[in-house]
């Protein structure tokens, strides 16, 4: 597979990534359409890597899979939070503070 | 023993330390305590200069250089570097320092300041004792006025002179309204504010001549540098013509003379202090001490006599109409201090300064005693309603009348030698008209100061319940009033001139700081003959003043009874004061006025207008555009893509 | 050769370059152990933490004469990083002190607050001081992470557990870019390293220029998003008002200060000359943006967490002028203004931290403009500190805020930004109306008496209002104390 087409796909992927954080109200789906947009970034970082003959993209990737992590980690812990306080992870219910 | 003369700093500190804890402790030490704090700061500021007077009088070649110590030994002059104050714009740049300067000209204020006033401080602590909230007050301010009034003496550059001479402008205001519910005592210390402020700006405007012209702020090298030509020498006429307008606001001279008879509002031992003794005599201090300069410049010393006869003969005109006690001694003062500027402008120097040292002797006897006999009478000042006091306060009558003496200038009493040095001196430099005003004035004088005190002293009491109970004020009063006296009676000695058989001292011990005064002051051009001959005329004119005096107020002469009413209108328009307070009002103040309510209007209309719908407009996109806000986290996320769109757009090509 | 250098297959690694970072996690892990097996006073915990953040500073400090690389540029020790991490550290201190008495009245905040602090600080600490896009990466995400958690510390309090949300989701989002911006960059260039990005630039053409620039734009979303510039700022208001006092103020403070730094290095270093014109235009919109958005939204506030958050938002925009200025005089005012508005801001957020505290409902009660009314005549010394700092805030002298706009707005006019330059001072105009608003509430209006203002606070408490005051003073006055170290290249 060419350059090319590989960083269509992580494009792709981006944009649906994007795409499902505008869109999606649930906050664990938000959370999911993140992780596609890190990883769309893996996607590219790798193909350059094979394009370059480098190995620092690969190594990156591994960085970023890491702090993928734990970022849901995080994530999953602040949903949980708020689930237990209000029943719900829609994030449109979240406006107490605006303005 | 010379070495004092590093410590030289310490002689206006100790009565701002003074200042310091009577302002800020007065609570806790006590009445007694504000008191012997004040007088006693005074009084170690007064030893202090007694023995660095000494030390600059030894032999200074002997002092090796201490650091921060510069020796002039021609001119007798001792700089002190304190510390660095303003540096800006590098090594060649403006660099001004708190340093002090002791010479012969400083040495001799410096004793004067703290010696005089030391006794006002001590008659204060019987003066003010019903005082009962402010009594801590009174003395802070009157330390720190002496305080500021050192540093202007001793201030080696114009700067640290300028911080004295506003120093004592300030005190001066706060104790003019020391009385601060009144009024008119607070509209006084106003008045007496702006009016000086008008001479600080041609003051400053001065320092800032000689400054560009001579690349320095410090007095040395302008005094030296302005007698070789160049620069500094062009400006000279600028420069001195702009530093006098500070004296005359200072000192009180025409047209700045309007203040001084309202500075009385204050309480009389400030008067007796500020406004007879020290401050006001600040702008002859500092015309002498820029006297170079102003030898360059003959046109601004003739400026300078001019304005001190006319303020001289002014002044003494119109505090012949006066009655209220207080009121015609300031307009002596007045016309003192006219006397010293004529002594400077005629060349006469040492005699200005002489005449400046028995006038604070004399006019302070002169206010004290006023002031004793106000508080005998209760604050009673006006002289219609006094009369026969003699028996019941015969000390402040005897020292009065030594004062009195010396002001009219009576021989053997201080006033006559000095006021005779400045008349001989514009005599013997060729100033005849000038020397005739002068005489003039000589004359009104001996006639308002006899008047003063038969009319407090002699004949009946005119107001009978008011003097019954008038007594004798307390030995802390009449002490200093009594030293006062003595010296107005035997000040004279450190001048007498020579032609008599005197030393002159004084003039030999200002000799180094004066080397440049015009040579026709310094040795008597005329012969010995004449100058005895215009000591008997001023004397004759004097006693001719005392006569009528006498004739008018003790022996009711029927054609003194007649007098005042030939001299109507003259003497209507002398009562009035010519009318120059309200000339000021409409000519200046009235216009002036108007003007501000126009710009107040247009501060209030238009930029406050301006200033109001700014924020207003503002404050309502602020309420509006807050929406934007949303609290939606997806509206955030949003915004984020809008933003990461507009970032693409700008940077990709 | 020797047989030292046939074992050594990768050049040595200098560790002094990593030993404020090592610190700074060393003390967070001990604390985090320290909490597991023994519940020890919530002050002891604080304490450790400043002692850590003294030694992370001697530490860093230490290599001034030095400068120091290692991992190939993903560390660099240079003048620059010692002064940005000092800024950090700085700002993290400040937080602590104002904590220890704080963290009494939050009562539901656990000892793990301090832990998390220090490893936010070490993130910061290695965002500044690296020259690869790698190491800007990780420590932003080491910043960052902890403070998502930071922020929903009060696990009761729906507002903290919105901020917290609302900070994750964004800040998650914004990492996407960052790290797609990266990728691209890595594509054009070859390597994460600054300074093989400017050689690419130079010579890149075609595909790999469009590349670079991509990854210009992508990665300014990133870092635009951290410091809070506008459009990406609508998280700052929201979570500085939701967070606890103390975590808003290190937000504001170290956050702004790490993510400035490695704004400017990155511009500086990693594009500099080579694509000025594209992201100096890009900067400069958002700089506008910022400071007129910043400005405008904060007139209308009533909340005073709210109002310094778009106060920090003007304050951004003010910043990105002194990037924009690629100067060496430009980056040392935004070092110079970085440090006066940590003292200052978290001057305003620790009078704040003296009087808020949860009240019923376990809802934040004391933040509100109009509960500070009156506090001029309640608690005299502690209102005029708030002044202080609101007019330093304003620019007003003789405070740290003036000069601070003073040097960087010199700094715009040397650089021949007028334009820009005059912009900010419009603005600054704009934002004296709404911290004059502050001083005025807390001067002279009355207080309605809806929420009683605590009459005292322990001595502890009021030693970052003092620090900050000294700080704000000191800079204001003799800003020399800072400026004299830039006579060293910063770089």
């Amino acid at each position: 597979m060419s350059l090319v087409w590989m960083l269509t796909l992580s494009t792709a992927l981006f944009t649906v990534g994007v795409l499902g954080v505008l869109l999606r109200r649930n906050a664990i789906v938000i959370l999911m359409a993140v992780e596609i947009m890190l990883n769309a970034a893996n996607l590219a970082l790798i193909a350059f890597s094979r394009h370059l003959g480098s190995a620092d993209g690969q190594i990156l990737a591994f960085f970023v899979m890491t702090v993928a992590a734990a970022e849901a980690a995080v994530g999953l812990a602040i949903v949980l939070a708020i689930f237990r306080l209000r029943k719900s992870v829609n994030v449109d219910s979240l406006n107490r503070m605006k303005w | 023993m010379i070495t004092v003369l590093r410590f030289l700093w310490l002689i206006p500190l100790a009565p701002f330390a003074g200042a310091a804890i009577a302002g800020f402790s007065g609570r806790w030490i006590g009445r007694r305590g504000v008191g012997i704090i004040a007088c006693g700061s005074v009084a170690l500021s007064f030893v202090l200069s007694v023995v660095g007077v000494a030390a600059l009088s030894g032999d200074l070649a002997s002092l090796d250089a201490l650091p921060g110590l510069a020796i002039n030994l021609e001119a007798r002059r001792v700089t002190l570097e304190v510390a660095e104050w303003i540096s800006v714009g590098g090594p060649d740049g403006l660099v001004v320092s708190w340093s002090l300067m002791l010479d012969p000209l400083s040495a001799v204020l410096i004793l004067v300041i703290t010696g005089v006033g030391f006794l006002i401080h001590l008659y204060s602590v019987g003066y003010m004792a019903e005082e009962d909230r402010g009594y801590a007050r009174y003395f802070a301010f009157l330390n720190l006025f002496t305080g500021m009034m050192l540093l202007l003496v001793l201030g080696a550059s114009l700067p640290v002179l300028f911080v004295g001479w506003e120093g004592v402008g300030l005190c001066s205001y706060l104790l003019i309204g020391f009385y601060y519910t009144e009024t008119w005592c607070a509209d006084a210390g106003r008045k007496a504010f702006i009016v000086n402020r008008i001479g600080d700006a041609g003051f400053l405007l001065g320092a800032l001549t000689l400054w560009l012209a001579s690349g320095s702020l410090d007095l040395e090298p302008i005094l030296d540098g302005v007698a070789a030509s160049g620069p500094l020498r062009e400006v000279a006429l600028a420069g001195s013509l702009l530093l006098f307008t500070g004296a005359v606001g200072k000192s009180a001279q025409i047209p700045l003379s309007v203040w001084l008879p309202d500075a009385m509002a204050g309480p009389t031992p400030v008067s007796a202090l500020i406004h007879a003794a020290t401050m006001v005599t600040a702008g002859v201090y500092l015309v002498v001490r820029m006297g170079a300069v102003f030898v360059a410049a003959p046109l601004a010393l003739a400026v300078v006599a001019g304005i001190g006869a006319a303020t001289a003969l002014y002044a003494a005109t119109i505090a012949c109409a006066q009655t209220d006690i207080k009121k015609v001694l300031a307009y002596s003062t007045i016309s003192q201090l006219g006397y010293m500027f004529l002594g400077v402008g005629v060349g006469a120097f040492a005699a200005a300064i002489f005449h400046l040292i028995t006038h604070a002797f004399f006019k302070a006897v002169l206010f004290l005693g006023a002031g004793s006999v106000i508080h005998a009478l209760h604050g009673e000042q006006d002289m219609g309603r006094m009369g026969g006091l003699r028996d019941r306060m015969l000390i402040t009558w005897v020292c009065m009348l030594a004062g009195g003496l010396a002001l009219a200038g009576i021989v053997p009493f201080a006033g006559f030698w000095s006021k005779d040095a400045i008349l001989w001196g514009a005599l013997s430099g060729g100033h005849t008209f000038l020397w005739i005003l002068g005489l003039a004035g000589a004359g009104l004088t001996a006639f308002y100061v006899f008047r003063l005190l038969f009319m407090i002293f002699h004949g009946k009491p005119r107001d009978e319940d008011l003097v019954r109970n008038a007594h004798e004020s307390p030995y802390i009063m009449s002490g200093p009033l009594l030293v006062l006296g003595v010296l107005s009676l035997i000040g004279g000695i450190v001048g007498l001139p020579a032609i008599i058989y005197g030393g002159d001292w004084l003039g030999r011990w200002l000799d180094p700081v004066l080397a440049h005064a015009p040579a026709a002051a310094h040795e008597g051009v005329h012969s010995a003959g004449a100058e005895i001959g215009a000591m008997v005329l001023s004397l004759v004119i004097a006693g001719a003043g005392f006569m009528v005096a006498l004739m008018a107020y003790v022996l009711r002469h029927v054609w003194a009874e007649r007098l005042p009413r030939k001299l109507e209108p003259l003497s209507g328009w002398a009562r009035a004061k010519y009318y120059v307070d309200e000339f000021y009002q409409r000519a200046i103040l009235g216009p002036y006025l108007q003007l501000c309510h126009i710009f107040r209007q247009f501060d209030e209309r238009a930029v406050d207008g301006l200033v109001n719908a700014v924020w207003r407009t503002a404050d309502g996109v602020g309420h509006f555009a807050r929406y934007l806000q949303t609290g939606f986290v997806r509206n955030y996320a949003l915004f984020l893509l809008i933003g990461a769109a507009l970032i693409l757009y700008l940077v990709l090509p | 050769m020797s047989p030292a250098n046939v074992w050594t297959g990768s050049p040595p690694i200098d560790w002094a370059a990593l030993f404020p970072t090592m610190v700074l996690v060393v003390g967070a892990l001990a604390l985090l152990l320290a909490s597991t097996l023994r519940r020890l006073p919530m002050r002891l915990h604080g304490v450790a933490a400043l002692a850590f953040l003294v030694l992370a500073v001697v530490a860093s400090a230490a290599g001034w004469s030095h400068p120091r690389s290692a991992f190939d540029g993903l560390v660099v020790v240079d003048h620059f990083g010692i002064l940005a991490s000092a800024a950090a550290y700085l700002a993290c201190a400040l937080t602590v002190l104002m904590s220890l008495d704080y963290l009494d009245r939050e009562p539901e905040i656990p000892p793990e607050y301090y832990s998390l602090l220090l490893i936010s600080t070490a993130g910061m600490g290695l965002m500044v001081t690296s020259n690869s896009l790698v190491g800007i990466f990780l420590g932003l995400e080491l910043l960052s992470i902890p403070l998502y958690v930071m922020a929903g510390l009060v696990r009761s309090r729906e507002r903290s557990l919105e901020a917290s949300m609302k900070y994750f989701l964004l800040g998650a989002f914004s990492t996407g870019f960052l790290v797609y911006g990266i990728a691209f960059l890595y594509g054009g260039s070859g390597s994460f390293s600054l300074e093989q990005l400017v050689l690419a630039l130079d010579r890149a053409d075609g595909q790999q220029a469009r590349w670079l620039l991509l990854g210009l734009g992508l990665v300014l979303v990133g870092l635009a998003f951290k410091v809070g510039a506008a459009p990406f700022h609508c998280w700052v208001p929201d979570v500085y008002e939701g967070s606890p006092v103390t975590v808003a103020s290190f937000m504001a403070t170290g956050t702004k200060a790490a993510a400035f730094a490695a704004l400017l290095r990155v511009m500086f270093h990693g594009f500099g000359a080579n694509a000025l014109a594209e992201w100096r235009e890009a900067l400069g919109v958002l700089a506008v943006l910022t400071m007129v958005l910043g400005n405008f939204l904060a007139l209308g506030q009533s909340n005073l967490k709210r109002l310094i958050a778009y106060s920090s938002i003007a304050h951004a925009g003010y910043l990105l002028i002194g990037v924009v200025t690629f100067s060496t005089a430009g980056a040392e005012s935004v070092l110079f203004y970085l440090f006066s508005y940590i003292f200052m801001t978290a001057g305003a957020f620790s009078v704040v931290a003296l009087i808020a505290g949860t009240g019923e409902g376990g809802e934040e009660v004391g933040a509100r403009l109009s509960d500070l009314a009156g506090l001029g005549r309640r608690r005299p010394l502690l209102a005029a500190a708030l002044c202080l700092f609101m007019l330093s805030l304003a620019g007003i002298p003789p405070t740290g805020g003036f000069v601070a706009k003073f040097y960087l707005f010199r700094s715009a006019v040397e650089a021949d930004l007028m334009g820009l330059a005059v912009i900010g001072l419009l603005n600054s105009v704009l934002g004296a109306f709404y911290y004059m608003k502050v001083v005025v509430t807390v001067t002279m209006r009355d207080s309605e008496g809806t929420t009683p203002v605590p009459a005292a606070s322990p001595t502890l408490a009021y030693a970052c209002v003092v620090f900050s005051i000294v700080g704000t003073l000191i800079l204001g006055l003799y800003p020399r104390v800072l400026t004299r170290l830039s006579t060293q290249p910063l770089f």
